[in-house]
């Protein structure tokens, strides 16, 4: 709110120094009677081509045409506000931005991000974050068009999330691929020659140029990763399920950021890793159990359960007992319950007695000691100490030992009995 | 020195020494530093183990806190449904309904989800704590939980975390509320006295826990005012957002609020019926328009009086979901009148 505060006040800042201009004085009557006219042709059902002329001519009046441009944002035809925004932001005025302030809020996504994409460039670069999020809001339409318009948004404003998006649409139907694909060239200067009136097969080699292109996109990945850190969920989400969905060529960048600044960056990255299922990051994220944030800590924990990792009394079972937060120590427990090895048996009956007031550790703890417990032969060992054969009650201490370490309970055949009895 | 540039270099350090005490006040968590442990001894009380470990010392709170939403908001069935979290099978929705220390992720940030003591939702300790000790609002406290004085409590920064996600804050800020800086303290949790800890001495003072808002008839109905005009030919409704500090309803898209106005013949039989509903739509739900009512914004509505009609019926529900029957949804408003 503050920066978008900032940036309306840098708007009228701007604008305030700029010299009176003939926006103040407005159209004469006579050109005032053209613009309702060609508004009325719009709304009456122009073509694309006529339409995109009407606006060019909007734009030829200057400055002067803004006033009664604006007054028509509220017009009742889709069409008329869409070209309506359009006009005014390529007319560029203090007055044009004001109006676009409003028209933030059409009901229409394309109107709203055409006004969002204008203001951006009103504002010069100067990018702020509010309108970025505001942007990326729409990368959720269904239409595909709204999404490309906001892809190419984003990128304009130099935050270039959208083109995985973009890649996308280019599976879409002939106007939305044959728009994605105009969108990509400009972004990236390159033509991977994609022609939207060929059939599937022909199109596939053009749509790997672009898939590989993108792959290969470091600003986007970059962009992708920051988004990690923002505020709104709507858009790390986005930013999240982006990554995810690229998979393997963002596993070099994700890496990378958890050493980023950012803790929320670092915990996402760990868990993108998780769900693409990294396991060459094993080590990387395995450091990550140091992490100053508890939540990346618990995010470094379950990535390494799920990356089965081999060595879990290296950090695993040292966070599963000791961490100060109980949601990393809890995430530990479910991990080592998921490797489920016997490295990982001692360290869950020492945090089944630490935890054992904390209900979904002490869970997690019980599960995995039940898993891995039975696959070690701890039932066969427990059911030798209650026999008669004192050798084979000696060979089950010892096996228990071998197994729990120091965390051997002193009534260990209740203590077993505790836990087979809350299998589910 | 020019009159101009000297009014420019004290606007200039005013803007400096503003944004310093924001800074102060509202420092943004995402970095190392401020995950950092204050200085200061620990708290003996064991701040891992949930909410119950302050009941002892706050039993008033406590039960207060019990009463809320906060408190039942993972266990709460009605979150839980199949068509919204589906028990929280989708996990997005945990992080504001079993949120991690808010202060330790930061204010400014995104909630974090915690992983244990889920049933207590949205624990004290989701709001209090600070790394290693408790937050709270007046300073030189000493108790076992080692509280200290931390400005960010109970502030509309701390509130945003979750509750801006669909821009209540933003819509907050748009209001005269804002600029007589009424927070959301001053009507979800309003100043309370509560007994006196020892026989005799002072009442306590405090903040009432059960954080009223959605589920509150009393508040919701305060929030608007209805104003039914009626003619022979016409009833006119005027409904004001008179005093909801945000618009009404707010934040999640589920809310709703369904103004239904009938008219009858003499024999009480139904003539006709309207509908008019205020509400944000979900974001997949094509072609419909957020009607939601902002701030001190009145939405007029007038229909012709049926023949033979001879009274109008006006209602007026708060629903907490668009689906929800008006059987089931809060009647804020039930007015009958005559036609002339």
């Amino acid at each position: 709110m503050i920066r978008r505060m900032a940036a309306l006040v840098f708007v009228v800042i701007v604008a305030g120094c700029a010299r009176p201009s003939t926006e103040r004085r407005g159209l004469s009557a006579e050109k005032i009677e053209q613009v309702n006219a060609s508004l009325g042709r719009i709304r009456r059902g122009a073509d694309v081509d006529e339409a995109y002329a009407i606006e060019d001519a909007f734009v030829a009046l200057g400055a002067a045409a803004v006033p009664v441009l604006a007054k028509n944002l509220v017009d009742a035809d889709d069409d008329v506000r869409f070209h309506v925004v359009r006009a005014l932001a390529r007319l560029r005025t203090r007055d044009a931005a004001l109006a676009l302030v409003e028209a933030l809020k059409d009901r229409r996504a394309s109107a709203r991000i055409e006004a969002e994409l204008g203001l951006a460039e009103i504002l010069d670069g100067s990018k702020p974050v509010e309108v970025t999020e505001l942007v990326a809001r729409f990368t959720n339409d269904t239409d595909p068009v709204v999404k490309n318009t906001a892809a190419y948004a984003l990128a304009k404003l130099g935050w270039r999330v959208g083109v995985p998006t973009l890649v996308e649409n280019l599976d879409a139907k002939l106007w939305p691929r044959s728009d994605a694909d105009r969108r990509l060239r400009e972004i990236s200067g390159k033509d991977c020659h994609f022609d939207p009136f060929a059939g599937e097969t022909d199109r596939r080699a053009a749509v790997a140029c672009w898939q590989e292109w993108r792959d290969g996109y470091t600003p986007m990945f970059d962009d992708l990763i920051r988004s990690l850190g923002l505020y709104k969920f709507l858009m790390s989400d986005y930013a999240k399920k982006t990554l995810i969905k690229l998979g393997r060529p963002a596993i070099p960048h994700l890496r990378r950021a958890l050493g980023d600044g950012n803790a929320y960056v670092r915990t996402h990255s760990i868990e993108i890793l998780d769900a693409i299922g990294a396991a060459e990051s094993l080590v990387d994220v395995r450091r990550c159990l140091g992490d100053a944030f508890a939540p990346a800590r618990a995010a470094a924990a379950a990535a390494l359960g799920k990356f089965r990792d081999p060595e879990p009394g290296v950090g695993l079972a040292r966070a599963a007992t000791s961490d100060p937060d109980a949601s990393v120590r809890c995430a530990a427990v479910a991990a080592l319950a998921d490797i489920a090895t016997e490295a990982a048996i001692a360290p869950l009956a020492r945090a089944l007695e630490h935890d054992a007031g904390v209900r979904e550790i002490a869970m997690a703890a019980r599960a995995g000691l039940l898993r891995a417990g039975r696959a070690a032969g701890i039932p066969e060992a427990i059911a030798a100490l209650t026999g008669t054969d004192e050798a084979l009650r000696d060979q089950a201490r010892k096996r228990l030992g071998e197994l729990l370490g120091d965390a051997v309970p002193t009534d260990a055949v209740g203590w077993w009995r505790s836990i087979e009895a809350s299998a589910p | 020195m020019n009159r101009n540039v000297r009014i420019v270099s004290l606007a200039a350090v005013a803007l400096l020494v503003v944004g310093f005490v924001y800074l102060l006040a509202f420092p943004t968590s995402s970095d190392e530093k401020s995950n950092a442990t204050p200085t200061g001894s620990a708290s003996t009380v064991p701040l891992d183990r949930g909410s119950t470990v302050c009941q002892p010392c706050h039993a008033d709170v406590y039960a207060e806190w019990k009463q809320s939403y906060h408190s039942m908001a993972f266990t709460d069935p009605e979150p839980r449904k199949p068509e919204l979290s589906d028990d929280f099978k989708n996990k997005d929705c945990i992080p504001c309904h079993a949120p991690q220390p808010i202060l330790e992720t930061g204010i400014g940030n995104r909630a974090l989800a915690r992983l244990v003591f889920l049933d207590e939702g949205v624990d004290c300790l989701a709001c209090h704590r600070v790394p290693g000790r408790v937050a709270s609002v007046r300073s030189g406290m000493t108790a076992a939980c080692n509280p200290i004085q931390t400005p960010a409590l109970g502030t509309v920064e701390h509130c945003a975390v979750c509750h801006d996600q669909h821009n209540t804050v933003g819509e907050w800020r748009a209001t005269d509320y804002a600029k007589s800086e009424t927070d959301c303290l001053a009507c979800h949790m309003p100043a309370v006295e509560r007994a006196p800890l020892t026989p005799g001495g002072p009442k306590q003072k405090g903040r009432d826990h059960r954080s009223l808002a959605a589920h509150d008839p009393k508040l919701q109905a305060s929030a608007s005012r209805v104003d039914v005009s009626v003619a022979k030919d016409a009833v006119s409704i005027a409904i004001t957002n008179e005093r909801g500090g945000h618009n009404f309803p707010t934040d999640e898209r589920h809310r709703a609020v369904d103004l239904v106005t009938t008219f009858a013949d003499a024999a009480g039989r139904e003539l006709a019926a309207h509908s008019e509903r205020f509400r944000n739509p979900y974001r997949d739900e094509v072609g419909l328009v957020d009607t939601q009512i902002r701030w001190n914004e009145t939405k007029r509505f007038r229909y012709d009086v049926p023949f033979g009609a001879k009274s109008v019926r006006v209602r007026l529900y708060y629903k907490l979901t668009p689906i929800t029957p008006d059987a089931e949804g809060n009647l804020l408003l039930d007015r009958q009148e005559t036609i002339p």
